[in-house]
């Protein structure tokens, strides 16, 4: 008997629904997916390499390029890591730890908002593409208003935040909450019920419990398999104790609940931020570490010590004792890690990044075969890859 | 805070009664790492991973960090979490030998299999045992391992 | 109203070159080349608060078949430069080339072993936007920068 004979397909890495420049190498039989082959690296850009060659605080625009729909989230689970290396996490003032968990929550609700718009509009549903977008806009006016950048942020610094909140952001912020909710709920009620959307979502890509341990899944989707894995509940960090909210859990694993599980994340952020902003207290943004954080950009001009920290951590950095950790945060997209490892010297001696996607797309392995070639557009959307944050 | 290093501290000991021949240490936040040599390497992440009190379930990462100083320059870490206790652990191997090698994990654990790729690609380190062992980003055909500490950032540029 | 207002009479004359280059401009076509963060705020560009769409373009081909126009949004690296330059290929005459963002214009911040310091090695480009990301409005001014680039300079003979 002959060996059955397929059809190879490639599938990027330049195509509308790869949501970036992966390449997917497909057999197929007919309709039907036999086997999946990523090819990866087609924005590998060298950021492990470039850690090694910046002071501490000249990497933290590089880490806005990881996952840039969630640039706040990579900033911060960068600072929050370099703080813990240094063992300054305790002097973080109480303002900047609640504006973090502001922007972090935030952030995670824009990168969901591209989630769904991109998976949606893969899937056909071009109108939530557009709907989200404009969501997404007002957090980019927020973002904007506080650090004059709308995606790219680089907002946090080593010891606490880059700018104060303006006058009148607070209420604008709240405003956003409160529509925010309306806006979930208009995306509900063009997806939730709806006949197309359950019959390409509901049993695609289904991912056991034993599969998310297997594959070394986190975040949405392996909360959508009912593994309850959130690092700001299962290894909290930044002040995310203090805080009331659910982790939405899924049953089946399929795509249908992990865009539930997702969608209810998005209103348990609002939860958060509203909490966050009736706490904010007042006081500095950055803690009083001169060797290390920057100094308050109103005394650079008066006190002669303050300009030249100043210029000293702007042209050598600080020196990091030698020390060596593993800080985990959740990204929008699942456990974001930093592995630092410092030598003495003003630059890492090695930052290397644990990112969601990674891990996560390498399930597509096991979900693709066996289901229909439009499936993979599915599965690429549920996947919510960023190939930024893939590549490094 | 002082809870997370209590337990942080128990979870120490326990390792120690588990590995006694290994060394246990601490990070520098505390977490627990288990050094393994290259011949308990498998074992210990397989105990990490199915021992019914620990279940180091997910395995959240795994790079490795050159130190051209030392003997065994290259030191494969892996990131283990365990949603049971709840902690995070790492146990750490030298690769040796020329290529370098450490056993591979990717055999049994299909989460470390593009983990140990990537490793592979960046650093040179073989896997002894991997189903698929290539590069991940680079060319297939490329000839350097670019985050090895002597290879330069711009590459053959300079 | 419409056209009928412009020729009663039902006539128009028109030099042929202008006409057809009057159509090109106003209703380019960008083949989907997001590469990289540039790529959101191209989408954004595309969304309704800046509406690409007022500028005849917010149709993004998939296909460079199809297409006139590549916006590189994002970084090229070594990898990605053959394919870049096989979708230009495939692209029919007239083509241009916009790009979008510091790593396209120059490498950007990434001035490292894997990645092409600029599109232009590559391809022939038309226009540069800098910024990273450029602001929405940085990439419309671009564009109508290529429109008055291509009412002004274009012409089917040139190009045959």
């Amino acid at each position: 008997m002959e060996k059955p004979r397929y059809l190879t397909l490639n599938m990027g890495p330049q195509h509308p629904s790869t949501h970036g420049v992966l390449r997917l190498i497909l057999e197929l039989d007919g309709e039907r997916v036999v086997s999946v082959k990523p090819v990866l690296g087609y924005l590998h850009r060298g950021i492990e390499k470039l850690a090694e060659n910046m002071t501490f605080h000249q990497f933290i625009p590089l880490t806005d390029r990881l996952d840039y729909t969630a640039c706040m989230s990579c900033n911060l689970g960068y600072i929050w890591a370099v703080e813990r290396l240094l063992g300054i996490e305790d002097r973080i003032p109480p303002r900047a730890r609640t504006i973090r968990v502001i922007m972090a929550e935030l952030s995670r609700i824009g990168a969901h908002l591209i989630w769904l718009g991109s998976h949606a509009a893969d899937i056909g549903a071009v109108t939530v593409f557009i709907y989200a977008f404009r969501e997404r806009e007002f957090i980019y006016e927020l973002f904007e208003a506080v650090c004059g950048q709308r995606m790219t942020v680089s907002y946090p610094r080593v010891g606490g935040l880059g700018f104060d909140l303006p006058e009148g952001w607070v209420e604008k912020c709240r405003e956003f909450c409160k529509i925010f909710v309306q806006k979930v709920d208009e995306y509900e009620k063009l997806l939730t019920k709806n006949r197309v959307w359950i019959a390409r979502t509901k049993g695609v890509g289904v991912l056991t419990a034993a599969d998310v341990a297997e594959w070394g899944v986190t975040g949405p989707m392996a909360r959508g398999s009912g593994v309850a894995y959130d690092v700001r509940r299962v290894i909290p960090y930044g002040g995310y104790d203090e805080y009331d909210f659910e982790i939405p859990l899924g049953e089946n694993g399929d795509s249908y609940d992990r865009y539930l599980v997702r969608m209810r994340e998005m209103r348990q952020s609002v939860r958060i931020i509203e909490q966050a902003l009736d706490r904010l207290p007042g006081g500095p943004i950055l803690a009083d570490i001169p060797k290390i954080t920057p100094p308050p950009k109103a005394d650079i001009g008066v006190r002669i010590e303050a300009l030249i920290h100043h210029f000293l951590l702007a042209a050598e950095g600080f020196e990091a004792p030698p020390a060596e950790i593993y800080f985990a945060s959740e990204a929008p997209k699942g456990e974001l890690g930093f592995h630092l490892v410092a030598d003495g010297g003003r630059k890492p001696f090695r930052c290397a990044m644990r990112v969601p996607s990674f891990s996560n797309l390498q399930s597509i392995v096991k979900m693709a075969p066996g289901g229909f070639l439009a499936d993979m557009v599915t599965l690429i959307g549920t996947i919510d890859i960023c190939l930024a944050d893939i590549d490094k | 805070m002082t809870a997370q290093a209590d337990m942080q501290q128990a979870l120490v000991e326990k390792l120690r009664a588990l590995f006694p021949d290994l060394t246990i240490a601490a990070e520098s936040d505390g977490k627990p790492v288990v050094l393994a040599t290259r011949e308990r390497y498998v074992d210990v992440v397989k105990t990490l991973r199915d021992d019914p009190a620990l279940r180091f379930a997910i395995l959240s990462h795994l790079t490795a960090v050159h130190r051209p100083q030392d003997a065994e320059p290259f030191e494969v870490v892996v990131r283990l979490t365990s949603l049971t206790l709840p902690a995070q652990a790492a146990v750490k191997v030298r690769a040796a030998g020329d290529p370098p090698t450490v056993p591979s994990l990717a055999a049994f654990w299909r989460a470390a299999n593009w983990h140990e790729r990537e490793t592979f690609d960046m650093f040179g380190v073989h896997f002894a045992g991997h189903p698929d062992h290539r590069r991940i980003f680079l060319e297939e055909d490329a000839d350097f391992h670019p985050l090895r500490k002597e290879f330069p950032l711009n590459g053959d540029e300079g | 109203m419409g056209i009928e207002k412009y020729i009663p009479d039902g006539f128009l004359t028109a030099n042929v070159d202008k006409l057809v280059n009057w159509s090109r401009t106003y209703s380019t076509w960008p083949v989907t080349f997001g590469l990289a963060c540039c790529a959101l705020e191209m989408m954004a560009t595309a969304m309704a608060h800046y509406d690409i769409s007022r500028f005849g373009m917010e149709i993004f081909r998939a296909s460079p078949r199809q297409a006139d126009l590549m916006i590189v949004a994002g970084t090229l690296t070594k990898k990605m430069a053959p394919v870049m330059r096989k979708v230009y290929d495939q692209m029919p005459e007239p083509k241009w080339v916009l790009a979008m963002g510091a790593c396209a214009c120059s490498g950007g911040i990434f001035r490292s072993y894997p990645v092409v310091q600029g599109a232009d090695k590559i391809v022939p480009v038309d226009i540069y936007v800098p910024g990273c990301p450029p602001r929405p409005e940085a990439l419309l001014f671009a564009i109508l920068e290529l429109q008055k680039l291509k009412i002004q300079t274009d012409s089917i003979k040139k190009r045959a």
